[in-house]
């Protein structure tokens, strides 16, 4: 256990550390990013191994040495624009170590040396095949290994663990994985905790009680897959993390650069993930910076005085493109591994042919199989409605978005996970009995972390009660800074 | 009283109703929730499931040892398993000793996992394609 830490917090958070601080500056998200961050930088290590050649661990020295001199000399040159962030030490701590404490709890599992089937199938060989080298890893892929189009964030953190301490223990790039899966979902957990900061002090420790009972539910959500070298619970709980920073959270620079970081880190872990994090990403840019609903037209007057208008007016294409930026730059690292995929001829084992069953009646068995797990749903749903009816004049001053957001970030993830059932060309019936406890993990967690932020409001409900609808003067410097973000639009 | 005092007074008491009824939707959820995963957790590191998990982790250990005695470095070998758990773990297993290829055209050895008394039930064995 001790080397998965070391390689955890050393190998790959200690790399990650500047970045995630210029990131997300004081959030106590920063020591749960790091980490997360550092499988990023790993993941394009691979990335550049399998494109370009040469190893993982000199791509990652190089990918590492060039993320730090850039977060470096961004958080430099933007010194004296920076914010000041009135956050008390003894917050950021409480829920560093809350949080800290309350995802290292399910971990106790790990005393059980378990690897799951797909971490024995997928995982540690690609583990080992990235370990191995360019010419080893491309070889592998192109002609022996199952699942070989899988991103490569977890077996890039295995395979930095197996050059540092060897492969003879398998294990070891379960635990790392099991490390990053506590990371992911402490990010999810900083945000849930930083969502009740703005409100008193009784509502602010409920608030990181709420993050910390959340904590649970990931690891309980997830079960064995939490720990036994499954992918599902990092990338689920990484796109979760973009959704609750990204569409959630207030919106400002720092919640917007924590997000991107989860999305980009939920793509590059699974294929699921990358469809997730493209919803999500493409939610979040919606949500800062939405293009033009139309594309207004140049105006041309006539001598008779008429006006008209005709043509493109280019005026409004910067705007067009500052979207697609919002879009393309997160999603850049994801669509790499797809095109390097597409590039070596690797495809997707699930949709190699067509499947004799029909549409409609996969799509039954998928839409059963996937509501068999979402007991959360009618709950989730009700806590919304009464919610938004009742408190949401709560939830603006907390500054939180439209839960909205969340929903169709929700919904979309099942809409085409259920696409996917019904395209790929596996019996249906087996795949939903192999994967569809695993596929659901994202809309379940999204659906508890919608019902505990709504906990939140109540807890901002409480600490600054409504009167009839009418806002109760803000009394301190940051109900006024709350109360100015629930003003902005959301 | 006024009609808009009468409509404030009651929209506070709904706010207030509504806050209750989440508090306590939101906590039994989450405490059902969390109930099923420290059951599955305790079931986790419960003695039985600790050595059993144990046994096959020295297991695998063991066929890899016997894999890297058996065949020099660099081996091109097939793996001759019927398809499922057993193939996929000689994949794992020889990864990074000997280059796993996809026919027995370019391998020396074809490579299955039968039942023996080597690693605990189990044995490696080797043939010539």
């Amino acid at each position: 256990m001790t080397d998965a830490l070391a390689v955890v917090l050393l190998g790959l958070g200690l790399p990650g550390l500047i970045p995630a601080l210029v990131a997300a500056r004081n959030s106590p998200a920063v020591v749960f990013l790091a980490p997360v961050l550092g499988g990023v930088m790993a993941a394009v290590g691979a990335m550049l191994e399998l494109g370009v050649g040469g190893s993982l661990v000199g791509w990652y020295v190089v990918v590492a040495g060039v993320v730090n001199v850039a977060a470096a000399a961004w958080w430099l040159a933007t010194g004296r624009h920076r914010r000041r962030d009135s956050v008390r030490p003894v917050w950021y701590l409480s829920v560093v170590v809350v949080v800290l404490g309350f995802v290292a709890l399910p971990l106790v599992g790990l005393r059980s040396p378990q690897i799951g089937y797909d971490a024995n199938a997928v995982w540690i060989p690609h583990a080992l095949l990235i370990a191995g080298g360019h010419s080893v890893m491309a070889f592998g892929l192109q002609n022996v290994y199952g699942n070989a189009s899988y991103p490569p964030l977890l077996p890039a953190a295995g395979a930095l663990a197996f050059e540092r301490f060897g492969h003879g223990d398998l294990v070891l790039a379960v635990r790392v994985t099991a490390l990053l899966n506590a990371c992911a979902v402490g990010v999810v957990g900083s945000g849930i905790a930083t969502a009740g900061v703005t409100s008193g002090t009784v509502a602010r420790r409920l608030s990181i009680v709420a993050a910390a009972a959340f904590c649970l539910v990931a690891f309980a959500v997830a079960g064995n897959y939490a720990i036994n070298g499954y992918a599902d619970l990092f990338w689920s709980a990484a796109a979760l993390g973009a959704v609750v920073w990204g569409l959630v959270m207030p919106r400002d620079g720092r919640s917007l650069m924590i997000a991107w970081t989860c999305a980009v880190a939920a793509s590059l872990t699974k294929s699921e993930g990358f469809t997730t994090a493209i919803i999500v990403i493409v939610l979040i840019a919606l949500r800062y910076a939405p293009p033009p609903l139309h594309w207004p037209k140049r105006a041309q007057t006539y001598p008779s005085g008429r006006v008209d208008t005709v043509g493109v007016n280019w005026r409004s294409a910067p705007l067009w493109m500052r979207s697609a930026g919002y879009v393309l730059v997160p999603a850049l690292p994801g669509i790499a591994w797809v095109a390097l995929m597409q590039h070596l001829g690797i495809s997707n084992a699930f949709f190699g042919g067509g499947s004799s069953e029909s549409a409609t009646y996969r799509a039954g068995s998928a839409l059963s199989g996937i509501a068999g797990h979402l007991v959360i749903l009618p709950v989730a749903l009700a806590v919304a409605l009464a919610g938004w009816f009742w408190l949401r004049k709560d939830r603006q001053r907390a500054g939180m978005g439209n839960p909205i957001w969340l929903w169709v970030a929700c919904l979309s993830s099942l809409a085409v996970l259920v696409v996917t059932y019904v395209v790929g060309s596996f019996e249906i019936h087996w795949w939903l009995q192999t994967s569809v406890d695993r596929t659901t993990i994202f809309p379940q967690l999204v659906l508890y972390s919608e019902v505990v932020l709504w906990l939140v409001v109540v807890f901002v409900g409480w600490s600054q009660p409504t009167v009839s609808g009418t806002e109760v003067p803000a009394s301190s410097e940051m109900e006024r800074q709350a109360q100015a973000l629930a003003d902005s639009p959301q | 009283m006024s009609p808009q005092h009468r409509r404030a007074r009651r929209g506070t008491r709904s706010a207030r109703v509504v806050r209750i009824v989440i508090t306590c939707v939101a906590v039994a959820s989450v405490a059902l929730c969390v109930r099923s995963g420290a059951t599955a957790t305790v079931s986790d590191v419960r003695q039985t499931s600790v050595s059993s998990w144990t046994v096959a982790d020295r297991q695998q250990a063991c066929l890899a040892r016997l894999i890297e005695t058996r065949l020099p470095r660099g081996t091109p070998v097939y793996i001759g398993s019927s398809q499922g758990f057993a193939s996929q773990e000689l994949i794992e297993l020889s990864t990074l000793w000997v280059v796993p290829q996809p026919t027995t055209a370019s391998a020396t050895w074809v490579l299955s996992l039968v039942p023996g008394e080597d690693c605990s039930g189990e044995t490696v064995r080797l043939r010539h394609p």
